[in-house]
């Protein structure tokens, strides 16, 4: 065996460099590969069973799921509870929620955590550098019901911070009652969002950057580059791949936005532009104990987010940017 | 002479908008340390801000009265560090398989992956799923589930496969296996992300409970600090007044601000030290990486 | 106060929560809930009077299975153990030991894991919506045979009142509190809250309606327009989650008189009503518009989920809020030194005509969490023949008494609390755990109590709740209030005992309807801030109507309907069951 895998080393480095493929049966290749099935085809199975296994719950989308019944004796109802799903006027309003408050989160994220490291990148420091990075990853541990809470109170109309310093600089005349007007809560939503997890999502550009190749950095020194220009043809470059890819990933959980933040964050005032998807999900079939509901909403949205992917890792594809598969 | 005023201006105005942003982000955590030591029924009153006004330990005591908080915490930490281990091995070396260009099942073990980060078969299936595995209230439940987080796979292999060609190869041409080449070289030089991934495990785990709610509630000696901690709060929350009498005791709505601050300072504080400590590997793989090529 | 505060409590447990509330707002919240009841005609029945007292003759057969033998049982609630002397005494006189089972979380959603699993507890502590589920799915088993041979003192205690157990298919599948008492629990109260220093001030006048409360109101803001800096808040309300029904559904039942069947009004000729569209809410809606427009309503009662924080800062002049919603909240302004910020409670109607009917009772405790039996519980029988000794009278005074010299002293044949009890209870709030007197889901008192004012059949109180142990606990500023309008506690404020079979939110909610009902309750949620904050009388009109059709589109005649014919059938089941 140690044999053979030391006289196919040359040729497989040959294949590595031209083509990869063709010249090697599948013996051939599960012999000199086996290394590699044996680093991923057990972790793959693991994953197979936690996540495809499961899926058999899919047909309750189908069915007139009941707890007691259950899958086997449930009966079928074919595309019903996508016909009431398709149906529901509600179902595009929160779809539409969802859609624009995810869109805005990725957005403003993604450059929110891409600057930040950026600018902590410049940070000479280390001290400073290292606690900004500790402080601003704090709130990514500090419940949704916390922060709710102290946004609630900073915008309140009854003695909120924002308030008081509004109407002391004369901006306002009375307080506003911010939370009342559904055309901001998109707009809280997401600087909230942006708050809680920055620092967090700045962890791994952080670390990427700190991988990046110091001789460039130093060439460019020598070269004269500006502070800019270091960022922008090292910094950023660098960044990229990574970036694109996290991008890719992000775009498939625009439609599996959770529900939390928006329930706590939103009340009946707002509720035409705070309730997402999720919290539909959640109200309309476990809450009302029809599964079969729910699970027709969850594939609809596996069905949209792959759709998604695919359709943004076509894009990366087509113009070179790293890409998920 | 104009480039340097530039940078000053830069890095005062950096310095500046970055003490601003920690200010802005600390100030959650100085607020819910002044609340957790302050009085809890004066702090239904309000306006507490950085210090407390009627300072008491009494929410922390009554957060470590609690039976088997220790244990619960002890096996939290057991838990994290055996769960981060074995997570960031069985990452890496999916990872590092995934990176392989010449590897001939990529694509295929790439889409299967990806695919399980957007599909989900539901609680239920999940639920007997676990119980048919009999992972029911067994330490194990902590583990498998979380092994793979196929998230993490994808950033480390998206990093394996950027690290420069030229390495790999020459040690392949030499006769090193791919197991070799893992572990002698490419580990050696990612550090950064190797620490990052290994974070990102552990605060998954540290942070989850809803494991332990779904499957191991029936076992006393596998609970976990979150949800011991999280009893603790349900229980302040349902806080009984007794003062009538018994017989008309009565489950209120206690406002547990307080004692849920100190709990949130009890489950935060020794996670939020384990990024200090991987910040300085943040910097490692460079040195390393810049000399071999 | 607390009859009230149960009623309250549960419409949050159910309707409030499962209509419109979310599982966060409610996950702190677990309450028992369970409404008060009473059987007027409830007489000692004879056939068991050897029973009563104490004796040992109490336990019902003689030929019982001692031997030891644990069930499972689930529980929300952390805090309870079987490592304490009453349930020893329970284990020593049954020879059953419970062990619990703990749902901390959503504990609908474990219920629902657990039957798609087929594993529970052995007695599974449930709803009737669960009960309903399990029943279907076959996971509990009906009662009656088993009481009828294993439980005499379940039959004794319910009485005429048995019947009403029974589902639609005339099995039992669960049980119950039964309330054998004749008059309302003293600590019941009013559900409007005024600061005594408001009253004090305004030389304690009688305020029975809401245009008396409004003037009131105003008057003292006009005098004081700040409390310690900040803005005096006349009204508060709050309608995040499941405080909606609380602050905008009750206080049209309480004002209006009706005895409270959650979200419905029950006209005399049978109809069922959703009360947020009658005219009756409209009217409190003005009110609510009225203070909102006179700067009295607080400007974020739309935003808030809790009145507790603004309470608790000595600000809020008046708001509905039975006893248990207050929380901490008085107590921390006792605790400040501001004892006439607290509260009266008193009840107050809508105009001087309402006749007043919101004090009711039901006979039993049907509509909270009950104990059921699941299918896979060995000896059943055994199970029964512990519940059956809770209901005895042996076991009605260990379990809400305690034990004899140590909970509680007898003299010339009356209980009283132990001094000893008293003292520790005000030391530690655990105490109740600590001796067993706290058990899990039968309703609005622990271990199937059959009510505070019922009486055992050696002729003394069942529990110790009295008007006298209410009394002891007021503070000062609370005893002038009351000694100013000439009362003992809030509950003389009240008007007589009303007795009803049984309010329509104890019943199983219509399946067909609960989409619609969903739709329903999202209308009224999001419509009413804009009527209650219209700045015009007709853009109250307009809001008003928007909310209604909105409301009927949702289908509101389905709804109404449906429920209609659920209070229709169960009062011809309650019919049925008093007649025969």
């Amino acid at each position: 065996m140690a044999d053979t895998a030391k006289s196919l080393v040359p040729s497989q480095t040959e294949a590595i460099r031209r083509k990869p493929r063709r010249k090697q049966s599948l013996g051939g290749l599960i012999a000199s590969q086996h290394q590699l099935l044996i680093m991923s085809i057990p972790f793959v199975l693991i994953v197979i069973l936690f996540s495809y296994v499961p899926l058999w719950g899919w047909i309750m989308a189908f069915q007139k799921y009941t707890l007691g019944k259950g899958i086997l004796h449930s009966p079928f109802v074919g595309l019903d509870n996508f016909k009431l799903l398709f149906k529901d006027q509600q179902f595009y309003h929160v779809l539409r929620n969802t859609l624009v408050m995810g869109v805005l989160n990725l957005i403003v994220s993604f450059v929110g955590a891409i600057a930040l490291a950026l600018l902590l990148n410049e940070v000479r420091a280390r001290f400073f550098k290292r606690t900004i990075q500790t402080i601003t990853y704090i709130p990514h541990f500090v419940s949704w019901v916390v922060i709710a809470n102290i946004v609630t109170q900073l915008l309140s109309p009854d003695g909120g911070t924002l308030n008081q310093i509004l109407v002391q600089v004369g901006i306002l005349n009375d307080p506003y009652y911010f939370m009342s007007n559904p055309k901001l809560f998109w707009v809280i939503h997401t600087i909230a969002n942006l708050w809680k997890e920055v620092g967090w999502n700045t962890i791994i550009y952080l670390a990427i950057l700190g991988g990046l190749n110091p001789e460039h950095y130093e060439a460019a020194e020598v070269d004269g580059a500006s502070r800019w220009a270091k960022m922008r043809y090292i910094s950023i470059p660098g960044l990229m791949p990574t970036a694109i890819l996290l991008l890719i990933i992000s775009v498939g959980w625009i439609i599996q936005s959770g529900y939390e933040s928006q329930f706590l964050l939103g009340n009946a005032m707002t509720i035409d532009y705070s309730e997402v998807l999720d919290l539909y999900a959640l109200r309309y079939s476990q809450q009302l104990g029809d599964y079969s509901y729910g699970v027709a909403i969850s594939m609809f949205k596996s069905v949209v987010s792959v759709l998604m992917v695919l359709g943004v890792n076509y894009l990366a594809r087509k113009t070179n940017q790293s890409r998920l598969f | 002479m104009n480039r340097a005023r530039g940078n000053y201006a830069f890095n005062t105005f950096n310095y500046v908008l970055l003490a601003l942003l920690g200010f802005a982000t600390v100030f959650p955590f100085l607020n819910l340390l002044a609340i957790s030591l302050n009085d809890t029924l004066d702090t239904m009153r309000g306006g507490i801000y950085f210090l407390p006004r009627k300072w008491t330990l009494l929410n922390y005591e009554i957060i470590f009265r609690e039976n088997g908080l220790l244990m619960a915490g002890v096996r939290s930490v057991i838990r994290t560090v055996l769960g981060t281990t074995l997570g960031l091995f069985c990452t890496t070396l999916l990872a590092y398989a995934l990176s392989r260009k010449e590897f001939f099942l990529r694509k295929q073990l790439n889409v299967v992956l990806v695919l399980t980060m957007y599909i989900n078969g539901g609680l239920i299936p999940t639920y007997l799923l676990i119980r048919n595995l009999h992972l029911m209230n067994h330490f194990a439940v902590y583990i498998l589930p979380l092994l793979i987080s196929v998230y993490n796979v994808i950033i480390m292999r998206s990093y394996f496969e950027q690290l420069p060609d030229g390495i790999t190869e020459s040690a392949k041409i030499d006769g090193a296996s791919d197991f070799q080449v893992l572990f002698r070289i490419v580990l050696q030089i990612s550090l950064p992300v190797l620490s990052t991934i290994a974070l990102f495990i552990a605060v998954g785990h540290w942070n989850s409970w809803f494991d332990n709610y779904l499957y191991a509630s029936r076992n006393q000696n596998l609970s976990l600090l979150q949800y011991t901690l999280q009893k603790v709060l349900i229980q302040s929350a349902n806080e009984i007044v007794s003062d009538n009498g018994h017989a008309n005791v009565q489950a209120i709505r206690n406002n547990p601000e307080s004692i849920r601050a100190a709990i949130t300072m009890v489950v935060t504080l020794p996670i939020l030290f384990v990024y200090p400590f991987l910040q300085k590997y943040f910097v490692k793989g460079i040195t390393i990486g810049a000399m071999k090529e | 106060m607390k009859m009230v505060k149960r009623k309250y409590g549960f419409a949050l447990g159910t309707s409030a929560v499962l209509l419109a509330g979310l599982v966060t707002g409610c996950s702190g919240n677990d309450n028992e809930g369970a409404s008060p009841s009473a059987s007027q005609t409830e007489s000692a029945p004879a056939s068991s009077s050897a029973a009563a007292s104490g004796s040992a003759s109490a336990s019902a057969a003689p030929s019982q299975d001692l031997t030891p033998i644990t069930y499972t049982i689930n529980t929300s609630d952390d805090k309870l153990t079987w490592e304490s002397p009453i349930t020893k005494k329970l284990t020593e006189k049954t020879g059953v030991s419970l062990k619990y089972d703990l749902t901390v979380g959503d504990q609908f959603q474990k219920w629902d894991l657990w039957l798609a699993s087929n594993d529970y507890p052995d007695i599974i502590s449930l709803d009737p919506k669960y009960t309903q589920k399990y029943k279907d799915a076959g996971a509990i088993i009906p009662l009656n045979d088993l009481i009828d041979q294993y439980g005499p003192h379940i039959k004794e205690k319910f009485g005429k009142y048995y019947n009403l157990l029974k589902d639609k298919d005339g099995k039992i599948y669960a049980l119950y509190n039964v309330n054998a008492s004749q008059e309302a629990s003293p600590d019941a109260t009013g559900n409007f809250i005024i600061q005594q220093d408001v009253l004090k001030e305004a030389g304690y006048p009688q305020v029975k309606t809401l245009d008396q409360l409004y003037e009131l109101i105003k008057a003292y803001k006009e005098k004081h327009p700040k409390v310690d800096g900040k803005d005096t808040i006349g009204f508060a309300a709050a309608m995040l989650s499941y405080t909606m029904n609380i602050s905008f559904n009750n206080p049209i039942v309480s004002s209006n008189g009706w005895p409270d069947n959650g979200n419905f009004k029950v006209q005399d000729n049978g109809d069922v009503n959703y009360i947020p569209v009658t005219d009756d809410a409209k009217s409190y809606y003005k009110f609510l518009n009225k203070l909102y427009r006179d700067g009295l309503f607080d400007k974020e009662a739309f935003s808030l989920d809790s009145i507790q924080a603004k309470i608790s800062q000595g600000r809020v002049l008046a708001a509905y809020a039975p006893g248990w919603f207050l929380g901490d909240s008085e107590k921390a302004l006792r605790a400040a030194g501001k004892p006439g910020s607290t509260y009266a409670h008193l009840p107050i109607y809508a105009n001087e005509n309402v006749d007043d009917h919101s004090n009711a009772m039901t006979p039993t405790a049907g509509g909270g969490l009950s104990w059921t039996i699941s299918a896979g519980a060995k000896n059943p029988e055994r199970i029964i023949q512990f519940i059956d000794y809770l209901f005895s009278d042996e076991g009605q005074v260990l379990t809400q008494w305690g034990i004899e010299s140590e909970d509680y002293t007898v003299q010339d044949g009356k209980r009283t609390v132990a001094e000893g009890l008293l003292a520790q209870r005000s030391s530690d709030p655990d105490v109740d755990y600590k001796r067993g007197f706290k058990s899990t889901g039968t309703g609005g008192m622990p271990w199937f109590g059959i009510g505070n004012g019922a009486k055992l059949a050696d002729g003394d109180y069942a529990t110790p709740l009295t008007k006298d142990s209410v009394v002891q606990t007021y503070d000062d500023t609370t005893k002038a209030t009351l000694a100013a309008y000439g009362k003992q506690v809030w509950a003389d404020f009240l008007p007589p005992v009303n007795f009803v079979p049984g309010y329509l939110w104890q019943l199983t909610p219509p399946e067909s309807v609960k989409v619609q009902q969903q739709k329903i309750d999202d209308a009224w949620r999001k419509n009413l801030p804009k009527i209650v904050m219209s700045k015009s009388d007709d853009e109250f009109e307009s809001s008003w109507t928007t909310m209604v059709g909105s409301i009927q589109k949702s289908g509101l005649d389905d709804m109404n309907k449906a429920y209609t014919q659920l209070w229709a059938d169960f009062n011809a089941t309650y019919e049925s069951t008093i007649g025969g």
